[in-house]
């Protein structure tokens, strides 16, 4: 199976493709550069392409072990939302794993949940377990 | 107990994280309070980030932690350059905020703004998110010439009692 991409190491945060899926995106540590979207934008951009080329039904964003984000990490998550939108009606879903105890992403996911309408999916676990 | 520090940090992204870390602890340790340690630890990185993002290369910014009669006061300080366009953007993002009917609709429109128009440079979703996730009202003092002085205020956790 070709992973999505190779793995990323960037000081505390790590970016992988959990192996032995084809579609989930995992990222652990803590994300507060001064611009991820200097390499995150691209990253969602071949992560985007390839789901859509290749017809995925779904990509998972798993955050559960992000303990910290950024707003400006922020704004690379609302970018891949809004790719969702310009994807047409064939494009895939886009479900995030978030977990309750970070209270950043529980109250973060709160207000994108606004944006991804039918095309993103919020799965919310408190600490390891289905919410 | 009560909380009372103050750090000045060189201009030094790293220093950042290390700080929220440490904030964070100290947050922990005087109110036993996951919300309060969160939002504290969250409100200076956010800050600390504006100051070295927008302020004099090479400056140190101050970051002070105290409480008064209202509650917590974060506070940073930082020097701009006099062409700095910062300063102007700052004002009118606090300003608008004060109009916003709430935070968490304030916050919407942030990522609204970000949906609509892309991956925004100076989308001040940083100061939104202070206010909205921190909790917190924000004043911006530029009395001072080629200087910056923001403070975040928020009510001390009820749990931590009166002041000692």
């Amino acid at each position: 199976m070709k992973l999505l991409f190779a793995p990323i190491e960037r000081g505390p945060l790590r970016v992988f493709a959990r192996a032995g899926s084809h579609n989930v995106v995992a990222f652990e540590g803590v994300l507060r550069e001064q611009d991820p979207a200097a390499w995150l934008c691209p990253l969602i951009d071949t992560i985007h392409a390839r789901a859509t080329d290749e017809h995925f039904k779904e990509v998972v964003l798993d955050l559960r072990r992000l303990e910290y984000a950024n707003a400006a990490a922020w704004k690379c998550i609302v970018y891949w939302v809004q790719l969702l939108k310009d994807g047409g009606e064939s494009s895939y879903h886009l479900r995030i794993y978030s977990d309750d105890k970070h209270r950043w992403q529980h109250i973060g996911m709160t207000a994108l949940r606004v944006f991804g309408q039918s095309r993103l999916e919020i799965t919310v676990y408190r600490e390891g377990q289905l919410a | 107990m009560r909380l009372a520090l103050e750090l000045v940090v060189p201009h030094e992204w790293e220093r950042i994280d290390l700080i929220r870390e440490a904030v964070g602890r100290c947050a922990m340790a005087v109110f036993a309070d996951e919300e309060a340690k969160d939002a504290l630890s969250m409100v200076c990185s956010e800050l600390l980030e504006n100051a070295m993002k927008y302020g004099s290369p090479g400056a140190d910014v101050t970051l002070s932690i105290g409480e008064d009669a209202d509650g917590l006061v974060v506070t940073v300080s930082n020097a701009v350059d006099e062409a700095s366009r910062h300063v102007s953007e700052l004002r009118e993002r606090i300003e608008w905020l004060r109009g916003c009917a709430d935070p968490a609709e304030a916050y919407t429109q942030a990522l609204a703004k970000i949906y609509a128009q892309g991956n925004v440079d100076e989308s001040g979703l940083g100061i939104v998110r202070i206010a909205y996730e921190g909790g917190c009202r924000i004043e911006c003092d530029t009395s001072q010439p080629r200087r910056v002085i923001v403070h975040a205020r928020r009510p001390r956790p009820a749990a931590a009692g009166a002041r000692a």
